[in-house]
């Protein structure tokens, strides 16, 4: 591997991992939200029925 | 002063224990025993070098040991909840720690002292003529050891994988107590003094200090209920 | 609590300065006399080498806060910063060894900072295991903050011994970016860690607030369950 190959090789694995950790938290952040969509929406349907 | 009698209490408690079955003692050391034949077995006897390897072998050894017998002090606390009995005495709870601190020292240094004359036998060395200096490497380098040991061995006493955390856990804290205890051993056994050594000695006896203090500090955050 | 569109924002700006620092790394700063482009690798390593020690000392401070203060909001913030963390301390290793073979021949070298940096990365490595162990959030938040602080008062007294272990057994040839820096360099670097402070803040507001939401999220079950 010639050395540029090296320089690029580094700089792919490191802002590559760290874009996949930022989709990775947005998918969570995304399904947090959807659970307390849901779990709100119960909560309405429970205090409604009392 | 109350401390220091809940101190002598509890290494008087865990001394009587052990003399009674003499359990955990009989297992390090046996444990110790197979380590050694491991170490024999596993270096080309035909290696120039073996001199230099002896300070690393002998404490990966101590450590390999050591670690046997420290996560095994808060077991027999929590077999019988004695640990909530021990809770109640009133004062500072960095005593119990610095009970179980000296209980843990006492027995690493015990096993320690049966596994150097082993050490000698099977590598063929004459420890006779460093003897003191190598027990003052040996009781500065597992006093750092058992200070963090104790610590996270409380931390980790109820966990479902602590014979996994435990070591997982100390070993990358207790580094510079295996480079000092290391590196000073070999010093002594190259023939040098106490004196060359001893920038390595003050390196083991500031980690000694700032452990202690830290791990008596923090005990009470471990054990609180 | 950060609002979500100023967290948005930081983003943003984190992404636009990584792409400067990019910029800079490639096109605005010299190559080395010495080393040539490769050392260009620097402008990646040293900054995510700066954020995974902030980011411990982060998971400290909080972690003492929580001891003190026990506000659930402190552990949050300690276990975020240890994900974080142990990312960037993982990817400053890759990076460090990558650039370590074509300048040094080498893969691997034992030198104190990349040391410290290995044991770093098993301590953050346990603290999010020992988190993993844990079920009840009092006890599991309590002993990690206990791991994180002696991990962290440990950590300067690991390279010092590394230091000294190193000098007696071999002489420091290892000089990486000295204080003799063109300025060209230096303010590309400096632009660099900035902009990867900002990547890792981004992310510890982002991984704070899933960890919040979770929390009331488990609330609200607990609850149902009562009512049903």
């Amino acid at each position: 591997m010639t050395n540029v190959g090296y320089i690029i090789a580094a700089y792919v694995i490191t802002l590559g991992a760290l874009a996949l950790y930022g989709l990775h938290l947005w998918s969570r952040m995304r399904s947090v939200e959807r659970q307390l969509t849901v779990l709100t929406a119960d909560e309405g349907r429970h205090y409604g029925r009392q | 002063m109350a401390g220091l009698r809940t101190v002598y209490i509890l290494v008087t408690k865990d001394l009587l224990v052990e003399l009674r079955n003499r359990e955990t003692f009989t297992v390090m050391l046996f444990f110790a025993v197979v380590i050694l034949f491991l170490f024999h077995f596993s270096l080309n006897p035909e290696r120039e070098n073996t001199t230099q390897l002896v300070p690393g072998l002998l404490w990966l050894a101590f450590v390999f040991t050591g670690v046997l017998g420290l996560g095994r002090s808060f077991q027999a606390e929590q077999a019988n909840d004695c640990l909530e009995q021990l809770l109640l005495i009133p004062g500072d709870r960095g005593n119990i720690f610095l009970g179980k601190l000296v209980g843990n020292v006492a027995f690493m240094l015990a096993v320690e002292l049966l596994i150097l004359p082993l050490f000698a036998l099977f590598f063929q060395l004459n420890l006779w003529d460093a003897l003191l200096p190598l027990l003052l490497v040996a009781v500065l380098g597992t006093f750092g050891f058992a200070a963090i040991g104790t610590l996270f061995s409380a931390l980790t006493a109820n966990l479902r994988a602590r014979e996994v955390l435990f070591p997982l856990l100390l070993f990358p804290l207790v580094v510079p107590v295996i480079i000092g205890s290391v590196t000073a051993t070999g010093i002594i056994l190259g023939g040098g003094t106490v004196g060359e050594a001893s920038g390595w000695l003050k390196l083991l006896g500031a980690f000694d200090t700032i452990f202690l203090v830290v791990a008596y500090l923090t005990f009470e955050f471990v054990v609180e209920q | 609590m950060i609002g979500r569109h100023l967290a948005n924002g930081l983003g943003i700006l984190a992404l636009l300065a990584v792409l400067v620092g990019l910029y800079m790394a490639f096109f605005y700063a010299p190559a080395d006399a010495l080393m040539g482009d490769v050392q260009r690798i620097m402008y990646i390593h040293v900054p995510t080498a700066w954020v995974a020690f902030f980011a411990f000392f982060v998971v400290f401070v909080s972690s003492l806060v929580y001891l003190w203060k026990r506000l659930p909001e402190a552990d949050r913030l300690a276990y975020a910063s240890a994900e974080i963390g142990a990312l960037f301390t993982g990817l400053t290793l890759i990076d460090g060894s990558i650039w370590g073979k074509p300048t040094w021949g080498i893969w691997w070298t034992w030198d104190a900072r990349l040391t410290t940096t290995a044991i770093l990365f098993v301590i953050y490595v346990g603290y999010l295991m020992l988190r993993s162990f844990i079920e009840e959030p009092d006890r599991r938040a309590r002993l990690a903050a206990l791991v994180g602080i002696v991990g962290f008062i440990d950590v300067p007294i690991t390279y010092m011994s590394v230091l000294w272990f190193r000098t007696l057994h071999q002489p420091p040839s290892i000089q990486r970016g000295g204080s003799s820096m063109p300025d060209t360099m230096l303010f590309t670097l400096l632009l660099n860690v900035g902009a990867y402070t900002l990547v890792y803040l981004f992310f510890l507001v982002k991984r704070v607030r899933i960890e919040s939401l979770n929390a009331i999220a488990e609330t609200l079950v607990a609850e149902k369950a009562v009512h049903d």
